[in-house]
């Protein structure tokens, strides 16, 4: 019950944020990006997906994100690098088209852009939408894909996960996320997230690393 | 009374078009294309732009988005798109006659500013639509020819000693109502046209907006008819 009402709450929480926050479609989506990586497990049921979780401590990767609309002859690409402690540490980091690094460790958040040359401090970081999708990266990085009560979570055959929005405001911003697992237990080989019939973004990761340290200060520098 | 209410009124024309460049040593206008100094790089062909955008709103966070525009100088279309780094469409609108807006969220899910942004795509890439009115010198030394718009605005093309390219619009009492800065680069020169490589667009007003726009791709989308 408690759980429930716990839901509900974060429920209504999104809705208001949806709402309220101007730029929080975007980061939404940023947080159902970050999602891509957070699969680590290897199983058939979502309580192995779990299980799984706990045996990674660190996460290392690079990614190829790709905007596909039918309106572009060829897709938008983009490239990066993301690395991940337990319990909560975090970097997504863009290196073109424009270098942009996410950040949250010990309870912090922060985001940088590129602006004429210099990477300077993005207070979206702080905002309300933000806390919220690290709430939810949280989550996810422990393999509880079905306890977010935004998205139904459903596990089907050929290793692919697919979240399906429960709520409309939701839904207009995305159709649904296809998540495929590699074979190989802990690493995500790609993520599809559908806007719409016309429109979706994938993630492919490569050179994934599993419980390897990162480099020292990875999640307290930006450079 | 009459008299004072003439008064007033022709103060307040006269201060509002006060921000109107005046134009020095106005050339006689031969050409129905103008002298040299209006033929700035327009679009021929069908082109696909990417754009990294820097874009403030008033009361918002800034924010840094990717940029799609797709022109054809056949047939006038332009379709505009905004989306965050991540790949989230925050903005997704197509002209063709009319403006059809496909997708937009908060802050750009007004319909004034799909028209607005659309205008000043076409100003950018097209040639101003409406008569030529004078072409000449600014007091800085910059190059301006001066358009009439239907509607009864005004649109200065000015070409700046270091040689980068402005538009200046100057709404219905004249004063200037946007300004987008034009600048390019030998990086993105092809055979016929040369794609601005960046543009930044102020608009005026309690709504104005700033985007900074860094060109990161151009494709000539006549080689996928």
């Amino acid at each position: 019950m408690h759980e429930m009402l716990k839901n509900k709450k974060e429920t209504h929480n999104c809705h208001r944020l949806v709402k309220r926050c101007g730029m929080s479609q975007g980061l939404v989506f940023a947080m159902v990006l970050l999602s891509a990586r957070l699969c680590f497990a290897w199983a058939d049921t979502m309580e192995d997906l779990r299980t799984a979780a706990g045996r990674i401590t660190s996460i290392s990767a690079k990614f190829v994100q790709e905007k596909h609309m039918k309106v572009l002859v060829r897709p938008l690409i983009s490239e990066g690098l993301f690395f991940y402690q337990a319990p909560d540490s975090l970097r997504w980091e863009y290196q073109r088209p424009i270098k942009s690094i996410l950040i949250t460790h010990a309870g912090n958040t922060r985001k940088y852009v590129q602006k004429d040359g210099k990477l300077i401090a993005d207070a979206a970081a702080a905002s309300p939408a933000m806390q919220f999708i690290i709430t939810e990266i949280s989550r996810w990085l422990k393999g509880r894909f079905d306890e977010n009560p935004v998205f139904t979570a459903r596990l089907e055959s050929g290793r692919r996960i697919r979240l399906s929005p429960n709520y409309k405001g939701i839904a207009d911003m995305i159709q649904r996320i296809e998540l495929v697992l590699s074979d190989r237990p802990g690493v995500m080989e790609s993520v599809m997230i559908y806007e719409n019939e016309n429109s979706y973004t994938l993630l492919k990761f490569t050179q994934v690393e599993l419980n390897r340290p990162p480099a020292a200060g990875i999640f307290e520098k930006i450079q | 009374m009459k008299r004072l209410c003439f008064l007033l009124g022709a103060l307040f024309f006269i201060g509002s078009c006060s921000t109107l460049p005046v134009v020095l040593h106005p050339e006689r206008l031969m050409l129905p294309e103008g002298p040299p100094q209006c033929r700035r790089p327009i679009i021929a062909g069908r082109w696909q732009f990417q754009y990294v955008i820097e874009a403030a709103f008033p009361e918002e966070q800034e924010s840094v988005l990717i940029g799609v525009t797709i022109v054809s100088a056949e047939t006038g279309s332009i379709h505009s798109i905004l989306m965050t780094l991540e790949g989230m469409v925050v903005f997704d609108a197509r002209y063709e006659r009319e403006i059809r807006i496909l997708r937009a969220f908060r802050p750009f899910g007004s319909e004034r500013f799909a028209r607005d942004l659309l205008h000043d795509i076409r100003l950018v890439f097209f040639k101003p639509q409406g008569a030529l009115l004078e072409a000449g010198t600014l007091a800085d030394g910059s190059c301006v020819c001066r358009y009439q718009q239907p509607g009864g605005q005004v649109v200065d093309i000015i070409r700046n000693a270091d040689h980068h390219w402005q538009v200046q619009q100057h709404g219905h009492w004249l004063t200037q109502k946007r300004t987008v800065d034009i600048f390019f680069n030998d990086k993105f020169r092809f055979d016929g046209f040369q794609a601005p490589s960046r543009l930044k667009l102020k608009a005026a007003g309690y709504a104005g907006y700033t985007l900074d726009m860094e060109l990161v791709e151009a494709i000539s989308l006549e080689d996928y008819k």
